[in-house]
């Protein structure tokens, strides 16, 4: 599993899941991206990607029992699996890897 | 708040079904928040875009994984099947194409029919800023219909005194000439107030709109925007076009701004080339300076955007309290001819793309298209199912085969149903190419106007989806079930050797039922079509009242400030001297407008006729034309009572009237219509450009009822007064010459030349292609129904022929054994032969209640041809009765003439 590529919004949304750990849901991992990058996410890509991840095999899903509020829904959790720690790690060293040097990181830092 | 019905609901079908209570709920979720912070029009917006772009991700990861849900049908062998579904076609290519050719008609049909209904009836304004907040308002006209235009001064007391609308704009479409000539090219404009592309919420890619000072008439700058095709066509997109002047009936304008790509009228989806502030004098429609002032003179479409927090029912009580107001204030202007008080009525921008009195007709006429369009589709869908039932039939062996090697039945489907999605898929682009081209046809009908009317039917993103949903359909209506058959027989009975006839009765079963199903909707269009035919030819009947042969028409508008009735009756008969003066022209005939023409509707009256006395809220507006003494010669009118005008009933003798059969029928029931008296109260004609005093007229004469203008308008009222009596500024002179009529029109031209800057409503042409335009929808849809019913009829002896054909191949085994015991095969062959004729009748059964039904739902639109038409309903039952036993008895005599003993040796 160490080659899997992961594209650009499948990186996004693997690091939103690594960033919320146990609280990674749709809503949740939909507003951590929006923050972060600025950029309005759809429902459906996400869940589309989300779906794509979990047929690799990089992600799982625990859907929760509707929450104890008024008209609460279950929610579908997500967590990486090893193999996508895995793959997470090698996207990460290898984007770092390209970027070295060029001082683009640098840029939006605070 | 609730999430937008439709956009839900798409949402729901594209989402696989796992996600879809998480992806509903977040939707939910996003909205709720957004409506609590930035109001619900946002919220509704957010969801709306936020579907829109979730549509494509989720329904393209449903697609990946719906084969699995079908049993492992992706993979690695999929390319491999349709490889060779290609060469099986290829082998076929005349079925191949038979087949092809039918499914493209039926979808390119349902496509075509889907797209126009969809830009005029389904689709919000194109080119508009959130179109879903657009409004349209409209004032009740004379005879109670709410949705008439609005007079300027009222569109003005409606602007300020309500505070439901963010913004109010008053819009006006309009003809001018383009460039230095009157008579040069026509263009559509409209004329609109200042703040209506702010109102449209468009952003205009160059310059800018309307300032509120620009939008004054008679204003000695005059400003336009461009259209984005003008600017590109006529300027090649030159961003330097600000600032330049373009002359619309020969007038300066300064082009300040250019509107967005897509923009179009607001009337009827028209291309406008241009749009101008309101107050343009010279207007095709008289633009008379009283139009911005006069209460009464109704002509402006009013549009708005409501405040936020302000929805529909507010709206329409709000402008219920503005209506009474108006109507206070204001007294007989603001009531119709009945004597109703006038309302105001609003109804979203979407439902205003056409004439709203008009929406629910067309809306059931395109409903009854697209099923005509579908039973087609279907009926094409049916052969193809009958060729496939008939194809796993030959094939039963070879499944038979790998069925039993172990083969999964999945496997085996996927085989046969690569051809179904194959030939599916060509069908549907070629039909899919063919509705492109047809809206793009139907977007330009030439119209005999001299206007270059062209209507934006775009066939975007939704129409693609419909033409796709229809293949996706159609191959699942005639693959699926004849591959889960072919997949399903007794296999040792196929692998000892032929067909058994217990697996047989089940497949006869199918195609018995497709071959009745096939005969009802045959049954059904064919009816249909004789029924339109004869509704076409009844609509000739009546123009056949009117002789218009050899007749050449040229109009002319008197709009000379300040003239008088007698100015313009002295001025207009001059010029009647000078074209009878031309060698080339006979007679020349007077008339204020051309009947059955489409202008109708400009000149009417309101009347007091004696002894009637007016029904509560009755309306008393009834058209009328008036005609020089000549004209009823000419146009072939005799009276069926009395007489029609002469000589004598010139300016100073006693007003004399003739009235139409139905105007007696209504007005003047009981004894003699003739010497009675009606009293014109006043009269409206094309231009208001002169009051007409009330005056009362004898009835002297009556002739049958004309056509007046609409196709289903028969024995309408209607009255003729002495053009001498009674001039009217717009004038049409009928000339007729001892040639043909094409040869008068340029002498037409030549004498009749429009005031300076200003359009003619009828330039000179023959009075044939004047009526061919009102002839036009009856016989387009007699014409495309006539085709449709053809190709039904064609489709469906096909499918006959076919089931026939392939029982008798069937039942080769049975047929050669009876023979060699001598029985001989007529039996077998009478046997199949009159089962099918009975499934026959008893679709033409079913398919007769259909179309006798269906002749009730359009009686509106079918004119003097009965729901029920003996005629349509015998010829169609006669052509098909001849075409279906033709079907029957051609592959019957083939399968008697057969060696029979060498086709069971083959088997």
């Amino acid at each position: 599993m160490g080659g899997t590529f992961l594209a650009e919004f499948e990186l996004y949304v693997m690091l939103a899941v690594a960033r919320l750990g146990d609280d990674a849901y749709g809503v949740a991992i939909r507003e951590e991206i929006e923050e972060r990058t600025g950029r309005s996410v759809s429902v459906g890509a996400l869940y589309a990607t989300l779906g794509r991840l979990g047929d690799k095999g990089l992600l799982r899903f625990q859907v929760s029992d509707p929450r104890p509020v008024q008209g609460g829904r279950s929610r579908k959790y997500c967590r990486l699996t090893p193999e996508g720690e895995e793959a997470l790690g090698h996207s990460a060293s290898m984007l770092s890897r390209m970027m070295e040097g060029l001082g683009y990181a640098e840029e939006g830092r605070s | 708040m609730r999430p937008p019905a439709l956009w839900r609901g798409l949402v729901r079908l594209a989402c696989p079904p796992e996600d879809r209570p998480f992806v509903l709920a977040d939707l939910r979720h996003g909205m709720e928040e957004r409506a609590r912070t930035e109001g619900r029009r946002a919220a509704r917006r957010w969801y709306r875009a936020q579907a829109a772009r979730s549509l494509v991700p989720l329904g393209l990861r449903r697609l990946v994984r719906l084969p699995d849900a079908l049993g492992g049908l992706a993979g690695a062998g999929l390319l491999a099947d349709l490889r060779q579904a290609v060469r099986r076609l290829v082998a076929t290519p005349l079925q191949s194409v038979v087949t092809v050719v039918s499914l493209a008609v039926g979808i390119g049909l349902a496509t075509t029919v889907f797209a126009v209904s969809n830009a005029f009836l389904l689709q919000p304004p194109a080119g508009v800023g959130d179109p879903e907040g657009l409004v349209a308002v409209y004032t009740s006209g004379e005879d109670g219909d709410p949705y008439q235009p609005t007079s300027f001064p009222d569109f003005l007391d409606l602007q300020e005194g309500l505070e439901i609308f963010e913004s109010l704009a008053a819009v006006r479409p309009g003809i001018v000439s383009w460039g230095e000539d009157a008579g040069s090219e026509r263009l559509v404009i409209e004329m609109v107030t200042a703040g209506y592309f702010g109102m449209l919420e468009t952003a205009l890619p160059l310059g800018r709109g309307f300032a509120p000072e620009e939008a004054v008439p008679g204003r000695a700058e005059q400003v336009t925007v461009l259209s984005w095709e003008v600017w590109q066509e006529r300027f090649g997109g030159d961003p330097g076009v600000l600032g330049r002047a373009v002359r619309f009936n020969g007038r300066s304008f300064v082009v300040v701004g250019v509107a967005p790509r897509g923009l179009v009228g607001r009337f009827l989806r028209l291309k406008v080339a241009a749009w101008v502030p309101v107050g343009l004098p010279g207007g095709l429609y008289h633009a008379t300076p009283g139009e911005l002032v006069d209460r009464a003179d109704r002509e402006y479409l009013i549009y708005g955007r409501l405040r936020e927090g302000v929805d529909l029912d507010v709206a329409r009580s709000r402008l219920d309290v503005a209506a009474r107001r108006l109507h206070d204030a204001h007294g007989p202007v603001w009531e119709d001819d009945g004597g109703r008080a006038r309302a105001l009525t609003v109804l979203p921008a979407r439902e205003a793309q056409v004439p709203p009195s008009a929406r629910a007709a067309m809306l059931g006429t395109a409903a009854l298209l697209l099923a005509g369009a579908v039973a087609i589709l279907l009926l094409a869908c049916a052969n193809v199912a009958g060729l496939f039932l008939a194809r796993g039939h030959r094939r039963w062996r070879e499944v038979a085969i790998r069925l039993s090697l172990g083969a999964s039945r999945s496997q085996v489907v996927r085989l046969l149903l690569g051809e179904a999605v194959l030939l599916a898929g060509v069908g549907g682009l070629v039909g899919f190419l063919v509705a492109t081209r047809a809206t793009a046809l139907l977007g330009a009908i030439p119209l005999p106007l001299d206007v270059p009317l062209s209507f934006a039917v775009d066939t975007g993103w939704p129409v693609a989806a419909f033409a796709t949903a229809t293949s996706v359909l159609a191959c699942v209506a005639f693959g699926l079930v004849p591959a889960v058959r072919s997949t399903r027989p007794d296999l040792t009975g196929a692998l000892e050797g032929g067909t058994r006839l217990s697996g047989l009765r089940r497949h006869g079963g199918l195609g018995a039922a497709l071959v009745a199903f096939q005969v009802a909707v045959t049954v059904v269009l064919v009816v249909s079509a004789g029924l339109f035919l004869r509704g076409a030819s009844a609509s000739s009947a009546v123009k056949g009242a009117l002789d218009t042969r050899g007749i050449a028409l040229a109009s002319r508008m008197e709009r000379e400030e300040g003239a008088t009735q007698e100015d313009v009756g002295t001025r207009v008969m001059e010029l009647a001297d000078r074209l009878r003066a031309r060698p080339e022209i006979d007679e020349v005939a007077l008339a204020s407008t051309p009947d059955l023409s489409s202008f109708r509707g400009g000149a009417t009256a309101r009347l007091d006729v004696e002894g009637h006395v007016p029904a509560a809220g009755e309306t008393m507006a009834v058209p009328f034309n008036s005609v020089t003494p000549n004209y009823f010669a000419m146009v072939g009118m005799r009276p069926s009572l009395g007489r029609t005008f002469t000589a004598e009933d010139g300016a100073g003798a006693p007003p004399v009237a003739v009235v139409s059969e139905a105007f007696v029928r209504r007005y003047l029931p009981d004894g003699s219509p003739l010497g009675r008296r009606l009293t014109v109260l006043e009269q409206r004609t094309f231009s208001t450009a002169f009051p007409s005093p009330e005056r009362s007229y004898t009835v002297v004469g009556v002739v049958p009822d004309v056509r007046t203008s609409a196709v289903a308008e028969v024995g309408r009222p209607f009255f003729f007064t002495s053009y001498e009596q009674n001039p009217t500024p717009l004038v049409v002179f009928h000339a007729r010459g001892g040639g043909d009529a094409a040869s008068l029109v340029p002498v037409l031209r030549e004498e009749i030349e429009p005031p300076a800057g200003d359009v003619q409503l009828v330039p000179a042409r023959t009075y044939d292609e004047v009526v061919a335009f009102l002839l036009l929808p009856a016989r387009l849809s007699s014409r495309v129904l006539t085709w449709a019913g053809g190709f039904a009829l064609v489709l469906a002896l096909m499918g006959v022929y076919g089931l026939v054909s392939f029982t008798m191949e069937r039942r080769t085994r049975e047929m050669a054994i009876r023979q060699a015991v001598g029985g001989g095969p007529g039996r077998v062959v009478r046997q199949v032969s009159w089962s099918v004729l009975r499934l026959a009748a008893v679709g033409a059964a079913v398919g007769f209640g259909a179309a006798i039904l269906l002749g009730h739902l359009v009686r509106g639109v079918l004119s003097g041809v009965a729901p029920a038409d003996p005629v349509a309903l015998a010829g169609g039952g006669l052509v098909l009765a001849v075409g279906i036993t033709a079907a029957v008895l051609v592959p019957a005599r083939r399968a008697l003439r057969r060696d029979l003993m060498g086709a069971l040796g083959r088997e």
